[in-house]
């Protein structure tokens, strides 16, 4: 009599054999198997890539115009996205089980390849001053921001950089403008304080905010730009608007120790540091 | 060039120098080159014999005097036509020719272009001919004789000229230090910028107004900014003349809208924002938590009002929930539902179907997930098989035998591992 058994619970069997007795999750023979194609995908899952605004903020209420929220990304929610891409063509209880047994292993390749989506984009030119932090991916914990103002939309190439609790700074993994007037920062740590920056490139020159109060630059070779901490000094103008520009140059003459103020060093001092706004954790 | 120094802010490089002038090699005007050459020579008697051959040539270094190449400028500051609050800003412009503020000079050797913020109505503008500007006039003061004896545009030419009130004019005029002060040259680095940019040298010189923008409180002012000639000019201030109205010549012009109560300061913007974590901030613990209620229409066709959170939390939550290890074959398999407040939390439902949908959309993610399982599949059987003719099986080798039993002994362990496993579920729930 020929006899015949069902392949797939042969297929199942083996697999949990092998699982159970040899295979470790890191094992070299199984690396080629894992294409950074998927383990790429997956770290764009992590930071909520394509997912539409109305899915990341359930209501409009808890994004209100001109309004800036934190938040942690919620390991569990993108956990269960993994899942979701992963039930991709399983049609039959060996795939789900395959699925099932390699499951922790696909996010363990999302949580190492977490940087990637914004480095493989960044322009070799820009790659000099690109500098990656290491960090175990264990403990990294994402957090970020959205922003809806009018600033993303007045400002493009708004800056940004966080810190954590102890200072070191944070690794930006995702920055994105999700429509005119929103945008997406998501960091690699717990962010206990924020710095949004204004554009570099646009430099004006002339006072800083409304009291024509500018901060003093120090002009010395090797520490060029670096703000005098507590040194400023008022541009004064008559009633038609003509600043005195004579009377600033003899003011940053007696803070900087010079008896003659250049034009490059008026220029590096009238310059506007790009703005900046500060946000702080609260407790920190 | 004169000293310069380089611009850093924080330790940041932005790859820019200031330059306090960058002065022509030659000045403007009639130049004339002498050349000399002494010979000597010695006759076989001894005899020394010397002469001397001279020659001169002159020659005309000019450039434009009453009007600019448009190709000249690289930018302006603020945008033209841009619309703000520039009360606090003084104006500048960027030439691409960088020796261009220091052609002319004054009689003290400042440079001789300055920047004028004119509000509109504080000047009256209009074209003439080079020719007629020169002309003396019995209305109007325009320093006829301070102008270059030598210029590159024909006395046909039309330039552009301004008519302001003298009293204005000296009030608003930058004072003569204050024009070497406010001029200086700067060297870019360009190679992050367009191909047409990166042509140009990285060399530029830069003149900056000595007015704030004329600003309103509440109606947007209209003003030109004049980029004008200065020559004649020396010591506004000191100007001595009967004429209540001067005249300059303006090379190049453009217009601003500036506003008090425009808000677009970036500062002011900013600390304008409200600043929270992700949650309506109500008194409920739900919304508290940043849960919304919603709409859920479920598969059977109900319809009733489930909880929904998405991805980012107001709060920190540690490491990924048990519920999310065992993989759900359907979106309704990670449904929750809270049995206190008998609702539905699809949260984590819609975040499966979500990777699902996404991944779908990327087509050659989705095959290259379904390709790797098949992979995977394969390289099991050949690990387990393997195994077995390495342990168990070797002495008994026949491969009939080999294939009924370790068909047979695959099937007895996965049955005990799923026992295992059930059992310790069960110890879990416990």
């Amino acid at each position: 009599m020929k006899r015949w058994k069902n392949d797939l619970n042969v297929t199942e069997a083996f697999c949990t054999f092998a699982l159970k007795n040899r295979l470790k999750e890191n094992d070299p023979l199984f690396a080629p198997f894992y294409p950074e194609e998927i383990a790429d995908w997956i770290a764009e899952l992590k930071l909520l890539k394509g997912v539409p605004l109305s899915c990341l903020a359930g209501d409009e209420m808890q994004l209100p115009p001109e309004s800036i929220r934190f938040f942690y990304v919620d390991e569990s929610w993108t956990a269960q996205m993994i899942n979701g891409a992963l039930s991709i063509g399983t049609h039959c209880t060996k795939a789900e089980r395959i699925n099932n047994l390699f499951v922790e292993t696909v996010r363990t390749l999302g949580k190492r390849n977490i940087r990637c989506p914004r480095k493989n984009g960044i322009h070799e030119n820009q790659m000099q001053f690109y500098r990656e932090k290491r960090t175990e991916p264990t403990e990294a914990v994402l957090t970020g921001f959205l922003m809806r103002s009018r600033l993303v939309k007045l400002w493009k190439g708004l800056e940004s950089s966080a810190v954590d609790r102890n200072g070191a700074k944070l690794d930006i993994l995702r920055m994105d403008q999700l429509s005119g007037e929103i945008m997406i920062c998501i960091y690699q740590g717990e962010i206990a304080g924020l710095q949004v920056k204004e554009p570099k490139e646009g430099l004006r020159f002339g006072a800083h905010e409304n009291n024509r109060v500018i901060r003093v630059r120090d002009v010395k070779p090797g520490n060029e730009g670096a703000i005098l901490s507590g040194k400023t000094v008022q541009i004064t103008a008559n009633e038609q608007g003509r600043a005195d520009i004579l009377e600033l140059a003899g003011a940053l003459g007696e803070i900087l120790e010079t008896d003659r103020v250049s034009s490059a060093e008026l220029a590096m001092e009238l310059i506007v540091a790009p703005g900046l706004a500060e946000f702080q954790r609260e407790g920190e | 060039m004169g000293e310069y120094i380089e611009f850093r802010e924080e330790g940041e490089d932005y790859g820019m120098k200031f330059i306090e002038k960058i002065e022509p090699s030659l000045g403007s005007g009639k130049i004339s080159v002498e050349a000399t050459q002494h010979v000597q020579i010695t006759k076989p008697g001894g005899e020394v014999v010397r002469d001397e051959l001279k020659a001169s040539k002159e020659f005309l270094v000019a450039s434009r005097a009453f009007t600019l190449d448009v190709s000249d400028v690289y930018s302006v500051s603020p945008a033209e036509n841009a619309c703000g609050n520039f009360a606090n800003e003084l104006p500048h412009i960027t030439l691409c020719k960088r020796t261009l503020p220091w052609e002319y000079k004054g009689s003290f050797g400042e440079p001789w272009l300055a920047l004028l913020p004119l509000a509109e109505g504080e000047c009256e503008e209009r074209d003439m001919t080079i020719a007629e500007l020169k002309q003396k006039k019995e209305d109007i003061y325009f320093p006829v004789s301070a102008q270059p004896a030598v210029y590159l545009e024909k006395d046909s030419d039309l330039c552009h000229v301004i008519d302001l009130d003298k009293a204005l004019f000296q009030n608003i005029a930058p004072r003569r230090v204050e024009r070497s002060l406010l001029t200086h040259g700067k060297f870019l680095n360009l190679l992050q910028k367009t191909d047409e940019t990166v042509r140009l040298d990285g060399y530029f010189s830069t003149v900056v107004g000595g007015r704030f923008v004329p600003t309103a409180d509440t109606d947007a002012v209209k003003s030109t900014i004049h980029l004008v000639s200065m020559l004649g000019y020396d010591e506004p201030e000191k100007l001595s003349t009967d004429h209540a109205r001067v005249r300059l010549v303006s090379l190049y012009r453009w217009s601003v809208f500036s506003k008090g109560d425009e808000e677009a300061g970036f500062v002011s913007l900013m600390e304008g924002l409200q600043c929270d974590v992700l949650r309506i901030d109500k008194d409920n613990t739900l919304l508290q938590h940043g849960y919304v209620p919603r709409r859920h229409l479920f598969r059977s066709g109900e319809s009733t009002v489930s909880l929904y959170r998405g991805p980012l939390l107001p709060f920190r939550k540690e490491g990924e929930q048990a519920a999310a290890k065992k993989i759900p074959v359907t979106s309704d398999g990670a449904l929750i539902f809270d049995q206190e407040k008998a609702l539905f939390d699809a949260s984590y439902s819609a975040a499966w179907q979500m990777g699902r949908l996404l991944t779908l959309k990327n087509k050659a993610v989705a095959a290259a997930i379904v390709k790797w399982r098949k992979r995977v599949e394969e390289l099991l059987l050949k690990r387990a098989a393997s195994d077995f003719m390495d342990g168990k099986m070797k002495q008994d080798y026949s491969s009939r035998n080999l294939a009924e039993k370790a068909m047979r002994h695959m099937l007895c362990q996965f049955e005990k591992d799923q026992e295992e496993d059930e059992a310790k579920g069960r110890g879990e729930k416990e």
